[in-house]
């Protein structure tokens, strides 16, 4: 059966909604390879009117569609009960909520403030006057995020510790295997990746060597993927 | 023999461990008897035999385990077929994660908040050394004072700035300003609020391991201080009185109410 996942696109195809990219992450983790990504844009959302709201990513999986990447998650679960497991168990499934809530502390507004500007740059062109008014009106001017970022990204580090000490104890969320939780928290990471030079982590750092495993699953799935250059 | 835990206590044989109490749910969870062993601050000949001189540690027959998660693990993989604290392999890495999240962020938000309270609950003659050796290891000039003594991995003060600010210099100072510091604490736990706030317990249905790991903080706290740590209509709130009301209400008949 055919498998799209409608993705958010941006300038020069650079695809890196973090969210998507849980649902991404997952798709490869259970062994399906074969399915359409389709980008969508923010001054048009018709291809996802189906689906009667207007947020990607959507999962469209024969004649049935799920949207939110937590609900993709848990479709995809569900339906390939025989592939790699993403949460294991009912435990493994609930707990990984509180690694999600965790990660959009992380996020917000810490991350946001760091990288609002790469951010921006990234939006696809015609997406830009939207982008800014709809950013604006929660963050004020987006000029303001020019600046230098090191001491944020240096508080930023800070928060990473809980993570940095579990990497240091085993290789993956997911303990030896990654899991959907690993997804979770990478897709931040990601989305850094792909729209900014900066250098979040140290490469001393245990979160770095976690990254590095991520990008090269599924024959360097995540790394191949459009990004800027450093 | 009966499995003994080790706990550390203070006036009273009041428990002053918040890792301890996540060794007390876990054994509680796995449906297993066991003793509870009071240790005080300066009564470390009495755990000698662990050749080390942190508590929890449990002695189960000739097993002897140290460090609340190595007890988690030891029981999860000695006592199978009793209930799981884990949920498998992703859950238990999982747990890990949260496990440290509850070591460097909650906890060390926590004890400032009621660090001078706890010092009216140990032991008169270890008030002294607790006085010492909390305000060398937590003051603000703490980065200077530590000298490479052994201290408690999970005891390690995070960065200055880090969870809810540098902690003052004496007892006193780093939990006179708890009243405004609260907000931020409460802010800390939102993790935890947005999970209570959609199921049961963090592990779903059922408590687990992860619950534990969260609650030995909240129970630790209240064995020694009436501080009102969260609003009653904060969904952790209703979590933590779920998790109370374990165990025959464990927690509810431990130190203040709340």
């Amino acid at each position: 059966m055919a498998i799209t996942l409608y993705e958010l696109g941006g300038d020069q195809d650079y695809r890196y909604c973090p969210f998507c990219w849980r649902s991404l992450m997952a798709l490869r983790h259970k062994g399906l390879h074969d399915f359409k990504r389709v980008p969508v844009y923010y001054r048009d959302r018709s291809p996802i009117a189906f689906s009667g709201q207007d947020r990607v990513p959507v999962l469209v999986d024969g004649d049935r569609w799920v949207n939110d990447s937590w609900d993709i998650a848990c479709y995809l679960e569900d339906t390939y009960p025989d592939r790699a497991p993403l949460f294991g168990t009912d435990s493994g499934r609930s707990q990984a909520r509180f690694i999600s809530a965790w990660t959009l502390e992380l996020q917000r507004p810490a991350l946001t403030a760091i990288l609002m500007w790469d951010a921006f740059e990234h939006v696809d062109p015609a997406d830009r006057a939207w982008w800014r008014a709809d950013r604006e009106k929660r963050f004020g001017k987006l000029e303001s995020y020019r600046g230098d970022r090191q001491d944020k990204v240096v508080a930023w580090r800070k928060l990473l510790e809980p993570l940095r000490v579990t990497l240091g104890e085993q290789a993956f969320l997911g303990g030896e295997s990654p899991a959907y939780a690993d997804y979770i928290v990478f897709g931040s990471f990601q989305w850094a990746r792909c729209i900014s030079r900066l250098e979040l982590l140290e490469t001393s750092d245990p979160v770095y060597a976690w990254r590095e495993r991520l990008l090269d699953l599924f024959d360097g799935f995540a790394r191949s993927a459009p990004h800027v250059a450093t | 023999m009966v499995i003994q835990l080790y706990e550390l206590a203070g006036k009273g044989d009041v428990k002053l461990s918040p890792h301890c109490w996540k060794s007390v749910y876990a054994l509680s969870h796995k449906q297993l008897a066991f003793e509870r062993v009071g240790v005080k601050f300066l009564e470390k000949e009495r755990i000698a035999f662990s050749g080390q001189k942190l508590m929890p540690i449990l002695r189960d027959g000739e097993s002897v385990v140290c460090d609340s998660w190595a007890i988690a693990r030891y029981l999860e993989q000695t006592y199978p077929e009793r209930p799981s604290l884990f949920g498998g392999a992703i859950g238990m890495g999982e747990t890990r994660f949260i496990n440290d999240w509850t070591n460097k962020v909650q906890i060390f938000a926590f004890r400032r908040l009621f660090i001078r309270d706890a010092y009216d609950h140990v032991d008169p003659e270890e008030q002294a050394h607790y006085r010492a050796t909390r305000e060398a290891r937590f003051s603000q000039s703490q980065e200077q004072v530590r000298s490479g003594r052994p201290v408690n991995k999970n005891d390690v003060a995070p960065p200055e700035d880090g969870y809810g600010g540098a902690y003052g210099n004496t007892l006193e100072e780093m939990q006179a300003d708890r009243d405004t510091r609260i907000h931020e604490v409460r802010r800390l736990l939102e993790p935890v609020r947005v999970v209570a706030a959609s199921q049961p317990y963090l592990a779903g249905g059922q408590p687990g391991y992860a619950d534990y790991s969260v609650l030995g903080p909240f129970i630790w706290a209240k064995s020694v201080s009436r501080f009102r740590l969260l609003e009653a209509d904060d969904p952790i709130h209703a979590w933590r009185d779920r998790m109370f009301r374990l165990f025959d209400g464990l927690g509810h008949a431990t130190g203040h109410p709340v």
